[in-house]
């Protein structure tokens, strides 16, 4: 997809978006974050969504809590993985980058960026849902998507999500 | 140093770091001749995530240290 895509009524379920706060504690903590991301990491089919204004927040956090060298090295490597978008500076830079990368799901630990109250506000402009790591990881079903997304049997997971 | 390869000359740093000049980039060798090989391995391949996690076990983060290091982060956005 290119960076400066339309948007679409309709998101697409194979793309996922972490927040800042979700990719840092995935580094940084595992625990939930980590069993989010590994969904993503263990299926070639989905797509992890991001801005560079996304990234670079979340690489700031992890420079500030670890130090700039696993920065660094997490930045080498989430940019192999990511889906890049673009958007304005100012925009909420998980929301932006699933309105401007289609992206179905939201993970965040942001209770009022999951709110049912930012939800009912966004709910005229983008179909997506915005849950914390632990219930994305309690509902996510691969087989379901599978059959949504690609089509036929899930073979099971196709990638080792610590490669 | 002058390590060859298939880029521009490395540079040693303080603790044992090697230093790329075409874009700084820095890796974390071994003391003695094992330097060469693993700086040829990063040049072609970034960290795994079993490395990343492995190197980052050492600092004692909690998810609110995440949310507020967040938060200060935003806040200086915010300012600037």
């Amino acid at each position: 997809m290119s960076s400066d895509s339309e948007t679409s009524d309709a998101p697409d379920p194979s793309r996922i978006v972490a927040g800042a706060d979700v990719l840092a504690a995935d580094v940084l903590v595992g625990g939930p974050a980590r069993a989010a991301l590994d969904h993503v990491r263990s299926h070639s089919w989905l797509d992890l969504v991001a801005s560079d204004h996304l990234l670079d927040d979340a690489e700031a956090v992890i420079a500030e809590l670890a130090d700039d060298e696993l920065a660094d090295d997490w930045r080498d490597r989430i940019e192999r993985e990511r889906v890049s978008v673009e958007h304005p500076p100012g925009d909420q830079p998980a929301l932006a980058s699933a309105y401007r990368g289609d992206a179905a799901h939201v993970l965040s630990f942001d209770d009022e960026l999951g709110s049912v109250e930012t939800a009912a506000r966004l709910q005229g402009r983008i179909a997506m849902s915005v849950r914390h790591p632990k219930a994305f990881d309690a509902v996510f079903d691969a087989a379901s998507l599978y059959d949504a997304v690609v089509g036929g049997e899930y073979p099971g997971p196709d990638r080792d999500p610590r490669e | 140093m002058g390590l060859k390869g298939q880029c521009a000359p490395v540079e040693r740093q303080a603790g044992g770091r090697l230093k790329h000049p075409s874009d700084g980039r820095t890796t974390l060798v071994g003391p003695s001749g094992s330097a060469p090989f693993l700086w040829r391995r990063r040049l072609d391949e970034t960290m795994t995530w079993a490395e990343l996690f492995d190197r980052a076990e050492r600092w004692d983060v909690d998810e609110e240290d995440v949310t507020d290091a967040l938060a200060r982060q935003r806040e200086a956005d915010a300012d600037e």
